[in-house]
């Protein structure tokens, strides 16, 4: 498969999204095309798949050589040839961001899901339970089989429906950002499904804004900026010039050219005073207990949830402290943050804010002391522009006062150029930062975050560092649950491990890491690779 | 009808059911007798309890029947003018014998029409109805509607009540009197009615990709139960039942309030 | 299986007229069934209602519904099939949501209402015309009204077609005379097939009139006339509310909007 596109426009903007990017994937090769947030990976990635222009009527100027026949697009008018998806998928597969939204929603069982894309180009019958039980077994989906697509978890639906779009054996697959949201577990899982198509001899387009991981098995990669390609080439002269651009992507960190700065950077000082901002108290939860109607929900309820999802958890969150929360998927660490701002109440226990037990207090009353940044920032966001969306709600009854507030916060999040701009426009990353913005504006005493990290580039996790150590100097309690332990090592002192609904250890982040992991991974959590490096020598 | 119903008892088609269905359900309004349309009920509670889906069919039933039994009560008991055999007056209000014999005929036969039919809902998987549909080569954009609407519905009842905790942590609260809960109504939709909007337009690109919607004809993994005993009886159901209407309502069976 | 190329054909217009033939019969059966009923309407009811005009209503309805889905869904695109799902389960949420604040509506076409704004006429219809069908599943009563639902669909579309979201204003207007034709549809049917209505505040109404010397369907129609104006012009005002308030970039990447200029302020092409 070879691209070579000149421009592609959406309908009604004056700017092409992509511009100038020359792709050439062969049998078996992986290329990565890295880029920040808003780069235009998505955008190329839905050329690539044959769904824009499409219905889309989007403007596209660009070369395909697929399969042995040349397709040309020349911008606007109806000469334009029209892509026939059932017959492109053989070709060029793409598996799309959000595993749950890709899902096809009319499959009973994981094996009718793999199946579909082989039902829509009317496959034999026999023939199709022989693809979809090679298929499964080549991806390692085989116990999966059976299993509703809507039960699994994320990296398992993940796995799911690259095995859908790889059924029909295309000559190319194009995943977009197949890593964003997983555990360490999960992304060893979708690593092991790129390298098995690599080896059946499919050629792999990676679409994401990290360069390490699933990137580490691509031999070609491709650098986009603006929707402009930078650079090109082979993976390791490449990676020189992103830190040359100063390219929002991640970096590996166990690549060879790492940025100094990171590295040498030594872990978090601890805050020296320690008044106890929020305190959990032999926290007991169980799913169902808080229910309005007991009455009703027990019987049913306590037969299948007789595990408790956090089984006595004491936690004191100091004023100025930095925590980094961590376990395996399912450890209770959303749990455990829910109960910092009464989302969840305990089944026994106490839960104390600034001193004062919060049971009886509403959710919005305790949003007074606690801010509570979510995994997903569109749950959160609700105004018509950013600006109006940061100062929703603020305390600050005079005008003024409450502009220089949103400005300020606006500033600190890079947003002050948006503010004028409708929070679902922005990209991903920029959401995130409008969200905490929001969360900035209002100077919690306690600041709780689920999963910052994720879907963030490289400027929005410099932001975000920067907020958590601002807040924690103005004497606020940071508390971030996250699985990106490489981040937390950079900018939290202390690192709490969650496993089945205890707390297993904590203290000062270094301490921890040196009782626990010496062989690299505790808990379901891997060590990061910074701190294993500054052990090796 | 949810996606993890159990199989359809004795391995039976949703066809077989379906047409089974039609005939008690049509059979019962064209003769519209109370009597009958009892005779009807019991049996079927019955034959569901004896079943195990009576746990479930019944209770869904009785929701939506009661209200509208006394919905009936109220509009032909109390004020059924036309009647003449007057029980009890009191003012406007006439109890009468034939108002009462009306309500109990409306109301039996529509709950045999509701029985049947959420048993038939209860007792069929939906990605079944998709594999027929796709055997008979009918569209699968019917089949993807029905299951899609059952797939997502617990996952949109999940995101609005994620949304609505979300901005109570933000500190929102509903203003007072009607503009406020219209503003509280915006703020809670738009982010919700937002990220499905968002959700769908990913699935297409998905759906698309994977060539669904294609011209060419579409075949299914997943196998339906069927019989040629079942094929048999489908057939002479649908016959026997074009037979007993022709006989019922005879030449004559369009006149206005005619035959009953 | 292998066919070649990678490209699709001009569209065919042979599958076109099929599909416009299904719509035309289901659109013809649906009215001749409304003009039957109402023509056949029984002048006594103390004989009990006629149950064959009950069946005609039932069967031909249905039929007409789903002659006019089986010719409108396939010639929707998937990114539009995508929505309807999604109509169907927002016209249960939101009816509930809101329903729980503002009580004597039933507010359940909101789905059905936004996809007839954003996709256009045809798809409104087949969004209104399948939200009774699966909604029947759960509640086999409203099965009947599946072409009063597919009616509204339609004529939302048709509303958003001529420009009447452009203006705050209209919206209600539009509801309105749509709840007014909604009404006068579905009457005949609630006191055809079921003699009466399924809500005991609905059925309040009815007794008053029909306490006051009205006959059934005229008491059935006068209650509808009461509710569904209000109802709709309701509903319309919330979907107008609702399409402002998502972004432009969202709203102008649906065809029917950038076409038929249905938003005020947006861009034609």
């Amino acid at each position: 498969m070879r691209l070579s596109l000149e421009t592609f426009y959406y309908p009604g903007e004056d700017r092409p999204t992509v511009q100038g990017i020359e792709l050439d994937v062969g049998a078996g090769e992986c290329v990565l095309v890295a880029g920040g947030s808003g780069s235009g990976k998505s955008t190329l990635a839905r050329i690539l798949a044959g769904v824009l222009p499409g219905r889309h009527n989007g403007e596209l100027t660009a070369r395909f050589e697929v399969a042995g026949e040349n397709l040309v697009f020349s911008g606007t008018g109806s000469v334009n040839p029209r892509v026939n998806p059932a017959v492109w998928n053989r070709n060029i597969a793409y598996v799309g961001q959000v595993p749950s939204a890709q899902l096809s929603t009319v499959a009973a069982t994981v094996a009718e899901e793999i199946a579909f894309a082989l039902e829509n180009a009317g496959m034999e019958h026999a023939l199709m339970k022989q693809r979809v039980r090679i298929t499964a077994s080549a991806l390692g989906l085989t116990e999966l089989l059976e299993r509703k697509p809507f039960e699994l978890s994320g990296g398992e639906q993940r796995r799911m429906i690259i095995a859908s779009a790889a059924a029909l054996n295309p000559a190319t697959l194009v995943l977009d950002e197949p890593m964003a949201g997983l555990d360490a577990d999960a992304r060893r899982a979708v690593e092991n499904v790129i390298g098995s198509l690599l080896d059946r001899g499919a050629g792999v387009v990676l679409l994401s804004p990290e360069l390490g991981g699933a990137g580490r098995l691509a031999g070609q990669m491709l650098l986009l900026d603006g929707g402009k390609m930078v650079a090109s080439g082979p993976r390791q002269a490449v990676l020189t010039s992103a830190w040359a651009a100063r390219l929002p992507v991640i970096p590996d960190p166990l690549d060879a050219p790492e940025p100094a700065e990171t590295m040498l950077q030594p872990p978090c000082p601890a805050p020296h005073a320690r008044t106890p901002a929020a305190a959990l108290g032999g926290v007991v939860y169980r799913y169902g207990t808080q229910r309005r109607r007991p009455f009703l929900a027990s019987r049913k309820r306590a037969k299948t949830s007789a595990q408790a999802v956090l089984d006595g958890v004491d936690l004191a969150l100091g004023a100025g402290e930095r925590v980094a929360i961590a376990g395996a998927n399912g450890a209770g660490k959303t749990t455990l943050l829910r109960h910092l701002n009464g989302l969840a109440r305990p089944e026994s226990g106490t839960v104390r804010i600034l001193d004062r037990d919060i049971a009886g207090q509403s959710v919005g009353a305790v949003s007074a002391h606690v801010s509570y940044l979510f995994q997903d920032p569109q749950d959160q966001l609700f105004e018509r522009t950013v600006a109006r969306e940061v100062g929703y709600g603020l305390p600050e009854l005079d005008p003024a006062a409450r502009e220089a507030v949103v400005k300020e916060a606006l500033r600190r999040c890079g947003l002050a150029e948006l503010a004028g701009a409708h929070p679902y426009e922005l990209p991903a990353s920029a959401q995130r930062l409008v969200a905490l913005a929001t969360v900035l504006a209002r100077r919690p005493a306690v600041l709780v975050m689920d999963e910052p990290t994720v879907a963030m580039d490289r400027d929005g996790l410099d932001r975000l560092a920067d907020a958590i150590s601002q807040e924690a100097a103005r004497g606020a309690a940071v508390a971030i649950v996250t699985h990106d332990l490489d981040f937390a090592y950079r900018h939290c002192h202390r690192l709490v491990l969650l496993s089945g609904g205890r707390i297993v250890a904590d203290g000062p982040f270094s301490r921890v890491l040196a009782h626990h992991f010496a062989g690299g991974e505790a808990f379901g959590v891997q060590a990061p690779a910074a701190w294993l490096r500054r052990r090796e020598p | 009808m949810l996606p993890d119903s159990p199989a359809a008892p004795g391995g039976l088609n949703p066809l077989t059911l379906l047409s089974a269905a039609v005939v008690i359900a049509v059979t019962t309004t064209a003769i519209n007798s109370w009597a009958v349309s009892a005779a009807v009920l019991l049996l079927l509670a019955a034959l569901l309890s004896l079943n195990g889906l009576g746990r479930k069919v019944l209770p869904a039933a009785a929701v939506i029947m009661v209200p509208f039994w006394l919905s009936l009560l109220l509009t032909h008991g109390l004020f059924f003018h036309e009647g003449r055999t007057i029980l009890w007056t009191a003012g406007p209000v006439r109890v009468t014998a034939e108002g009462l014999e009306f309500a109990a005929g409306m109301g039996l036969r529509t709950a045999v029409f509701v029985v049947v039919f959420l048993a038939f809902s209860f007792s069929v998987r939906p990605a079944d109805l998709m594999a027929l549909l796709s055997k008979y080569r009918l569209p699968p954009q019917l089949g993807f509607v029905l299951c899609s609407t059952l797939t997502i519905a617990p996952a949109v009842s999940g995101r609005a009540r994620r949304i609505a905790q979300a901005q109570q942590s933000r500190g929102l609260v509903t203003g007072p009197g009607a503009g406020g809960r219209l503003r509280a109504v915006r703020q809670q939709a738009v982010p919700l009615v937002m990220a499905l909007l968002h959700e769908a337009g990913s699935r297409a690109d998905s759906l698309e990709a994977r060539g669904f919607g294609g011209r060419g004809p579409r075949t299914s993994y997943r196998e339906v139960p069927d019989s040629p005993a079942q094929r048999i009886f489908r057939w002479l159901a649908v016959a026997a039942l074009a037979v007993f209407l022709a006989l019922w309502f005879g030449p004559g069976w369009f006149t206005p309030g005619g035959v009953r | 299986m292998s066919s070649s190329s990678l490209t699709l054909p001009a569209s065919g217009q042979a599958a076109g007229r099929n599909r416009r033939l299904l719509e035309i019969l289901g659109g013809a059966s649906i009215a001749a069934t409304y003009v039957y009923l109402v023509l056949a309407q029984p002048t006594d009811i103390t004989n009990g209602l006629s149950s064959g005009s009950t069946l005609l209503a039932l069967s031909g309805f249905l039929l007409g519904a789903v002659l006019l889905i089986a010719g409108v869904l396939p010639t929707i695109p998937t990114s539009t099939l995508v929505l309807i799902p999604v109509a169907l389960v927002l016209n249960i949420v939101l009816g509930q949501f809101i329903g729980s604040t503002l009580v004597p509506f039933y507010l359940d076409s909101i789905g059905t209402v936004l996809i007839a704004v954003l996709a256009g006429p045809a798809a409104g219809a087949a969004t209104g015309a399948l939200s009774g069908i699966v909604w029947s599943l759960f509640n086999p009563t409203v099965l009947p009204f599946a072409a009063g639902a597919a009616l509204i669909g339609f004529l939302a579309g048709l509303a958003a077609r001529y420009g009447l979201f452009r203006r705050f204003y209209l919206a209600p207007v539009a509801g309105f005379v749509t709840g007014i034709f909604a009404g006068v549809f579905s009457a005949p049917i609630a006191s055809f097939v079921y003699g009466g209505t399924s809500g005991i505040a609905t059925g309040a109404v009815v007794s008053a009139f029909r306490a006051m010397g009205d006959s059934l369907l005229s008491a059935i129609t006068k209650q509808a006339l009461l509710s569904d104006p209000m109802d709709k012009a309701i509903v319309f005002s919330v979907v107008a509310l609702l399409v402002y308030a998502l972004p432009r970039r969202t709203t102008l990447q649906f065809p029917f909007i950038r076409r038929h200029r249905v938003l005020a302020g947006a861009k034609t092409s």
